[in-house]
């Protein structure tokens, strides 16, 4: 019954989108506010209802109900709870029903929080934003439905597919999805402010909690999703350029883009038009994603032939929202009038060259992403592009991005003095070369750019130093004034200083793991001994243990550093029960200097086993970056002023934050 | 019933929670400028407070306070009087229709749409319950787990691990029936069923590819008990043919049916495998014997001269189209192994090699795109399929 009640519910949910999107667009139109304030219970039902259907979807996953074909093709009774649970979503159905939770969570949280905007804006936004679930509901509910049930229900389900039965991998779609779906409201934001033909400062500010909100979930969804990779599939890369993590890296670069524009927009009324443009994009590229992922294009272009009906109606929705965003656009944008002038050299110039870069990045990556899938889709060639084309192509245009960073935050509005920033920067340019010779000095012998690209983070990490330095007045001021400055500081200010320090950090980790990398590839037996930057690995055995659902071979490695054990390694490989197949879990054993990496490979005729070690250095200050940037990004979200503007007409202010 | 009356209670609330904002009778202003004033006053503040910090110099400050006055100017000139947008609500004809439609269509529509695609009625059959049905008899499941608790404090209990062992195997769980069999074998010793349940779930594991422990368990059964040994001599014979040992195997299928009785039910499918890869034996080597591996030879170093060894020779015999035949199948069937496990560099080469060989360029280019992906981590392979790659000129 509770499934049935959850497919009822699903229903139920498309038909209050429908409503939510005609009822208050005719509201807005008309100036009625009855109409337009149908748009907030509706947002909100919608989110209820879509949780009914996800929780029953849960309930069936948790019980092992195989009577619903979704639960039978893509879970099994001896599974443990928790990937039960992240089942759910771990299969095509299950995360599309994700996908309009997330979606309808971000629509009901502007209805609840949304009370500092404007009436007509507000019903537009969660018109189109229904608009939106209203394609997708379609979607699952013809093409994809998880609710499709199975009589006579099989004695057991498929299985998850091993490789993702790893708590990272689990709980990063999530996370991925608030923040691809998230960049819906400020494309929502967008087409509501052409509808409405009016869009200055206040719009930007309004846009920017939202799309701030997005961009941290969608950064630390990747770093999620690229930890993973790291740990479960077994030969130490963080990264491979692959489409599915290109689908989710090209809305980042787009948000950030929006992110820095919007902020142009809300100071000075410049970039109107670029930054709805930009709105529009990040979620096609989102929506983009989607389809890449989910309409089975990438595995092959064959599987898209297999089952037309949903590649082709995720492209239609693609074309539609893509398409229609981007004619209005070009209907509307010339009544805009443009906003307020400002030299090259200034705080918005150095921002046009922020999102001139990032844009770019993104198209090359669009490129590199869509030329092979087009080529095959085409002639049926396959050519695979891989890490050296977007090396060549996307790494040089990070670098004068990088190099501007810091100097960017140091220019004033509309005029900047440039030597005067270089000279307030100087402890940066300081700290860059100290990094530089000491880099040279220790690795010698390493590729010969490495170093520089060391120093450039290095550089972008104190940048962010050094413009709070200056922003407390640090030197120049009395402690106590310096500490009065600092607890005055915006939070946003902060968050700026976090987000730009961890991508330093980021870029320090990139570098030195990738140029600096140890990797031993070798047979070993039981006693072999090998030695890998320092650390001293004893191969001790191999045993055979028993999992809840897999049946794994241990093998057990004695790590020593100067003579003493450090750490006891145990790489296994694993084999499942349903479906049956093998993962590599790799030995890591983490340190601030680097990780020491193994992976036991397969058996030997000679009784030995391949064991491959790797070194990475500084690997952890990657993920590390993304976790600051992620907070940073929540302490600017916490700032008091992304809420200002709500009316007088709300209810007495029930508790003050802290500020 | 209580489903019904679930659906109709949610119908009801969410019509509800809806069209409530249209029944309030409602005059205030739609419209005003106040979110945006706002917003501009608190950008006047942050001026002041800029200014105040002295990140803001005097005259920026009163340039930028200028320009946010000039907004706030702007937006009350769009809004010059709160409200005077808004028609008279009462006037609105819309409001009513739309509130009825709303009201009528969401229940009518939500049910109608269930109706059609839903399965309404239909219980739900979480595992636990159907197994409380099915536990009449007894139940397959506790009986596993208390056999495999007694296991994990006894592992030494060969008769545990022989009662499991088949257990497993019908589950399904065929690695554990190949461990427990193991076990079994190592603790209270051979037997032909033992061995054979070994064999059946290493087969198994492994797609029907015979593997060498397997294979040594059959040759064991057939020393042991020579008299009743189909099952294991049927499998060996299977496992010469896929080796490629083609004329051991049509052999022992020929002395196979040469002792089955007439009415054995395996006999049928030995004729048709005999039928697929026999005909040709013994025939003489046709004329254009050399043109399909033998001109390719100079690029196949590792492959071993034809004739060299009787599979080979056994090829060799084969009418053209029959050997094209038994290289697709045998290419075929490495293909499907490759795709089932990618990590081995030596199969990738055979197979794109194979491919290039077959004259299917368009198949290797796919394999070798393949393999690329599979071999990610595995550099000495990844080095040796390019280095193959490089040598058959098949693109980058």
């Amino acid at each position: 019954m509770i499934v049935e009640f959850g497919h009822f519910a699903l229903i139920l949910a498309l038909l209050v989108a429908v409503a939510q999107v005609v009822v208050p667009a005719i509201g807005a139109h008309l100036k009625d506010e009855r109409m337009m304030r149908v748009a907030d219970p509706a947002a909100v039902s919608q989110l209820f209802l879509i949780a009914i259907a996800f929780c029953a979807l849960t309930h069936a996953y948790v019980t092992s109900d195989f009577s619903v074909l979704n639960v039978a093709e893509n879970s099994h009774s001896t599974k443990p709870l928790i990937y039960k649970l992240a089942g759910v979503w771990g299969n095509h159905e299950g995360s599309m029903l994700l996908w309009v939770l997330i979606l309808a969570l971000f629509g009901a949280a502007v209805a609840l929080f949304g009370n500092n905007l404007p009436l007509t804006l507000k019903a537009r936004v969660l018109s189109v934003q229904a608009s939106i679930a209203v394609a997708f509901l379609l979607f699952s509910l013809l093409t994809s439905n998880p609710f499709t049930r199975l009589d006579p229900a099989p004695p057991d389900g498929r299985g998850l597919n091993p490789i993702l039965q790893d708590p990272a991998l689990a709980f990063h779609p999530p996370f991925l999805y608030m923040g691809y779906v998230g960049f819906s409201i400020a494309f929502s934001f967008a087409i509501a402010a052409l509808i409405e033909g009016r869009i200055d400062a206040a719009w930007a500010r309004w846009v920017r909690p939202w799309t701030l909100a997005a961009w941290m979930f969608l950064t630390i969804g990747i770093a999620m999703g690229s930890w993973w990779a790291y740990y479960e599939l077994g030969w130490g890369g963080w990264w491979f350029w692959d489409p599915v993590e290109n689908a989710s890296f090209m809305p980042w670069l787009a948000g950030t883009a929006l992110l820095h524009s919007a902020l142009v927009m809300e100071k000075r009324e410049a970039l109107k038009i670029w930054t709805v443009l930009l709105a529009i994009l990040t979620f096609s590229l989102s929506l983009m994603g989607t389809f890449i992922v989910r309409s089975g294009v990438l595995t092959s272009v064959h599987s898209f032939a297999v089952d037309p009906a949903r590649g082709v109606f995720i492209l239609a929705i693609l074309i539609l929202f893509t398409g229609g965003g981007l004619a209005l656009f070009a209907l509307r944008s010339k009544d805009m009038q443009a906003g307020g002038l400002f030299q090259p050299i200034s705080r918005e110039g150095s921002l046009v060259l922020n999102n001139l870069l990032l844009v770019t990045g993104a198209a090359t990556v669009l490129v590199g992403t869509l030329y092979p899938m087009a080529l095959e889709g085409l002639t049926g060639e396959k050519i695979s592009v891989g890490p050296p084309f977007f090396n060549m192509t996307f790494g040089p245009l990070m670098i004068p991005l990088l190099v501007a960073l810091p100097i960017g935050p140091m220019l004033a509005w509309k005029r900047g003095d440039f030597a005067g920033a270089m000279q307030r920067l100087a402890f940066a340019f300081g700290a860059a070369l100290v990094a530089l010779v000491a880099v040279f000095a220790a690795e010698y012998r390493g590729p010969w750019l490495a170093p520089f690209g060391v120093a450039l983070g290095v550089y972008v990490m104190a940048g962010a130093v050094v413009e709070w330095a200056n922003r407390v007045k640090f030197g120049s001021a009395k402690s106590d004034e310096i500490i009065r400055r600092a607890r005055n500081l915006p939070r946003s200010a902060y968050g700026t200083f976090f987000a730009h320090f961890g991508i330093g950090m980021l870029v320090v980790g990139i570098v030195a793991t990738s140029a600096y990398r140890e990797e031993h590839i070798q047979a070993m037996k039981p006693g072999d001994q090998i030695t890998v930057n320092g650390y001293n690995v004893t191969f001790v055995g191999l045993e055979q243990a028993r999992g809840p659902n897999y049946v794994e071979d241990i093998a057990d490695f004695n790590v020593k550093r100067g003579g003493e054990t450090v750490a006891r390694l145990t790489p296994s490989k694993r084999l499942y029960d349903a479906p049956p197949q093998t993962t590599t879990e790799s030995g890591i054993l983490a340190a601030w200097r680097g990780d020491l990496y193994l992976v036991i490979g397969d058996a030997q005729p000679n009784g030995g086993y391949a064991v491959r070690a790797y070194f990475n250095p500084l690997v952890r200050f990657i993920w590390l970056g993304a976790l600051i940037m992620f907070i940073g990004g929540g302490i600017s979200l916490s700032d008091r002023r992304l809420r200002v503007g709500a009316p007088s007409r709300s209810r007495q202010p029930v508790a003050v934050p802290a500020e | 019933m209580v489903f019904w009356i679930l659906v109709a209670g949610l119908v009801a609330a969410v019509t509800l929670a809806i069209t409530r904002p249209l029944m309030r009778p409602s005059s205030r202003a739609t419209d005003s400028a106040g979110p945006d004033i706002a917003v501009y006053k608190d950008q006047l503040k942050e001026i002041d407070s800029d200014e105040a910090r002295g990140t803001l110099g005097a005259a920026e400050a009163e340039s930028a306070r200028a320009e946010i006055a000039r907004r706030i100017l702007r937006v009350s000139q769009d809004h010059p009087k709160a409200g005077s947008h808004a028609r008279d609500p009462e006037r609105n004809r819309f409001v009513v229709p739309v509130s009825i439609a709303t009201a009528i269509a969401l229940p009518i529509a939500s049910l109608g749409l269930y109706l059609t695609y839903g399965a309404p009625g239909m219980p739900a059959q979480p595992l636990s319950e159907r197994l409380a049905e099915a536990s009449n008899a007894n139940k397959p499941n506790d009986l596993v787990a208390k056999v495999e608790e007694r296991l994990r404090d006894h592992p030494e209990d060969g008769t545990g691990w022989d009662v499991i062992a088949p257990v497993y195997y019908a589950m399904g769980r065929y690695a554990d029936a190949a461990t427990a069999y193991q076990n079994a074998i190592r603790l209270i010793g051979e037997s032909p069923k033992r061995l054979q349940g070994f064999a059946n779930a290493r087969i198994h594991i492994e797609n029907g590819v015979v593997p060498e422990d397997a294979r040594k368990a059959l040759e064991r059964i057939i020393v042991l008990a020579p008299d009743s040994s189909i099952e294991p001599r049927i499998w060996l014979a299977l496992a010469k043919e896929q080796d490629g040992r083609v004329s051991d195997a049509a052999a022992d299928y020929r002395k196979l049916i040469a002792e089955a009785p007439a009415d054995a039910p395996w006999r049928k499918v030995i004729e048709e495998r005999l039928a697929n890869i026999g005909k040709g034996i013994g025939s003489p080597p046709a004329g254009d014997g050399n043109q399909g591996a033998g001109s390719n030879a100079g690029t196949a170093p590792s492959s071993a001269t034809p004739a060299a060894n009787p599979e080979a020779a056994a090829i060799m015999a084969m009418n053209p189209e029959e050997r094209q035949a038994f290289i697709a199948r045998m290419v075929d069937s490495l293909a499907a192994r490759l795709k089932s496990d990618g990590n081995d560099a030596a199969g990738w080469v055979k197979l794109i090699r194979a491919y290039e060989i077959l004259g299917r360029r368009d198949d290797a280019i796919k394999a070798l795109t393949d393999a690329r992906a599979n071999l990610k981590g595995n550099q000495d392979g990844l080095a040796e399929v390019e280095h193959l790659a490089r040598q058959l000129g098949l693109g980058s």
